[in-house]
């Protein structure tokens, strides 16, 4: 299993495509910094309007906390295209490519071979989070400074440095729950398709309605949601809370994994019962 | 003595079409089986059932007496195999290829049997190049050494002259001999191009629509019909031709010039259709049999469409 993971790792860091989701990562943190220190005191005046009628805002309230918050709003769409980018070409691509007839035709099971690439898959998912973290604390500290970090939620929580970073952590890992679960999406339907196209386009065109069919709180909608992905998917923002629902955080994680071992049994099931035409 | 492959009552469908009907047939270890059909008979599905690429409807498929589904790991690691065209990861070295493709079987490859191997199929200078830029037959070539890879002793090659010019025809056909000859490999070799097969081939199978048509060693097929032979003879006066148009020899001639003919006779009939035109005055200078298999697919293909 080991030999055949390496293998896959390999062919996911040699390629090119893989470097764009890395590219883009930097892009994204490099423009929330951008846009912050471009417009941030506005952003924020017109956020604290109400507040600061009453109270006057003491410190750094734009500092690198805070853009390591918005950097983790990209985990909505932007990210899932990027991690569904790769995963969405793990079977789809060696079935257009027609590699499929070098590697299945050997002693290595099917079973093995999907379960290494989506891995493979997972590696490339958790080194993209890991550098979105890396980067936009980094940047943000270095850039705009350490401070307290105001989150407007249903309350306006401010939550202070010494109490900030393992929220970060837990917002970051519950981020890479939520991206496995789109990958083992995408993975799914990679294992549909003979091109990367369909499942990467299949992959976004899934999150959006799903995002959308979350938001709609009524009827039917009312009785779906808690039992759609995208409705947990933002479950990394209770960990902003002042004090954190662990059961809520419980529950969300559940579910996503619920999704993932749905989602990748259905593809490994999938996968080994596929006639390989190409 | 098991037959290193087997295949009993294969049958499969893609929706209403039936590709594959009931197809039987076997090769015993050390032979080279051509294995002819024209394009859509259901070649390909069969040989990628054998390597579990397809699953089939009903049938059995056996590699040594093992069931290559029942039994997979056992039964791939004893084979190599190159379907179609040779498509491989562009981004990757010739080497590369090899050693990455050799962690998706059991048996560990040294460096040194990946280069052998390379050296062997003409690619050494080339180890280090990228796959992208090498030609098809280049690539046809990098796809013998991966079937190579893990010394099975039965080689599945599917249309592996596809796409080469004549020159890499030649060369293929001549890595397949050395392969079957030299190497002792069992090699189940499909094709539609029928001069091809029938060098390098000592027993064949036909498959048409699906079904075998016919099955057995090359020369007994050829032997058992007609043949085309050309036969050439210094340039004939007109009576010698008169007198050979009054022959009963004309029935089989297919063309007749002043200096020579063409027959369709069954070959152990050949040697007295030379007596025949030696005892009317012929000075036959040359013998050639000619197209004799491409005769036979399209005799046998006809029968049974009719």
């Amino acid at each position: 299993m080991l030999k055949i993971l390496s293998a896959e790792l390999r062919k996911i860091f040699l390629r090119g495509r893989t470097y764009i989701g890395f590219a883009a990562v930097a892009v994204i943190v490099l423009g929330v910094e951008l846009a912050i220190w471009l417009e941030g005191s506005k952003m924020l005046n017109f956020v604290t309007n109400d507040l600061q009628r009453y109270f006057f805002l003491d410190g750094r309230p734009i500092n690198g906390f805070l853009t390591t918050y918005m950097v983790l709003n990209a985990l909505w769409v932007h990210v899932p295209f990027l991690v569904a980018l790769v995963t969405g070409d793990l079977l789809s691509g060696e079935a257009a490519a027609g590699t499929f007839r070098l590697i299945l035709t050997r002693s290595a099971g099917r079973g093995k071979v999907a379960l290494a690439k989506f891995l493979a898959g997972l590696v490339y998912v958790y080194l993209l989070i890991a550098l979105m973290a890396a980067l936009s604390l980094g940047l943000g500290y270095v850039f705009f400074g350490s401070g307290d970090l105001i989150v407007l939620k249903k309350t306006i929580n401010i939550i202070p440095p010494d109490d900030v970073l393992w929220r970060f952590a837990g917002a970051f890992a519950f981020g890479a729950l939520s991206m496995t679960t789109v990958a083992a999406l995408s993975f799914l339907f990679s294992t549909m398709a003979d091109n990367s196209i369909g499942p990467i386009l299949g992959t976004v065109a899934v999150i959006i309605v799903c995002t959308i069919f979350s938001s709609l709180n009524f009827g039917f909608f009312k009785v779906l949601r808690p039992f759609l992905f995208t409705t947990h998917m933002t479950g990394w923002r209770l960990f902003f809370d002042f004090e954190p629902s662990w059961e809520v955080v419980l529950r969300s994680a559940c579910i996503l994994l619920a999704h993932i071992l749905l989602f990748l049994g259905i593809s490994l099931w999938r996968f080994k019962t596929k006639d390989i035409l190409t | 003595m098991t037959a290193a492959l087997e295949i009993v009552g294969l049958k499969k469908s893609f929706g209403a079409l039936r590709a594959v009907d009931d197809v039987s047939f076997s090769v015993e270890a050390g032979q080279i089986c051509g294995f002819l059909g024209p394009n859509g008979a259901g070649k390909s599905t069969t040989l990628r059932s054998l390597l579990t690429l397809i699953f089939p409807d009903a049938g059995t498929l056996m590699v040594h007496g093992m069931d290559v589904f029942k039994k997979r790991r056992k039964a791939l690691a004893r084979v190599g195999a190159l379907i179609e065209r040779a498509d491989f990861y562009r981004y990757l070295s010739a080497l590369d290829t090899l050693r990455l493709l050799a962690r998706y079987q059991d048996k560990r490859v040294e460096r040194t049997r990946m280069m052998e191997l390379l050296k062997w199929v003409g690619l050494e200078d080339r180890a280090h190049a990228k796959v992208k830029t090498f030609s098809q037959g280049m690539k046809q070539r990098l796809g013998i050494a991966q079937a190579l890879l893990h010394d099975p002793d039965i080689l599945i090659l599917d249309e592996p002259t596809n796409g080469l010019d004549p020159g890499g025809m030649v060369d293929m056909r001549n890595l397949v001999l050395r392969l079957g000859r030299e190497l002792g490999k069992t090699i189940l070799l499909s094709s539609h191009i029928l001069n091809e097969v029938e060098m390098v081939a000592d027993t064949m199978v036909i498959i048409h629509k699906g079904r075998v048509i016919t099955q057995g060693p090359v020369q007994d097929l050829l032997s058992r019909d007609a043949a085309t032979v050309w036969v050439s003879w210094q340039e004939a006066p007109a009576q010698l031709l008169e007198a050979f148009r009054k022959s009963l020899i004309p029935e089989r001639v297919r063309q007749l010039s002043p200096t020579g003919a063409e027959f369709d006779v069954p070959e152990k009939d050949i040697p007295d259709l030379l007596s025949a035109l030696l005892g009317l005055g012929f000075r036959v200078t040359e013998v050639q049999r000619r197209r004799s298999l491409e005769q036979l697919f399209l005799k046998i293909t006809a029968e049974a469409d009719a």
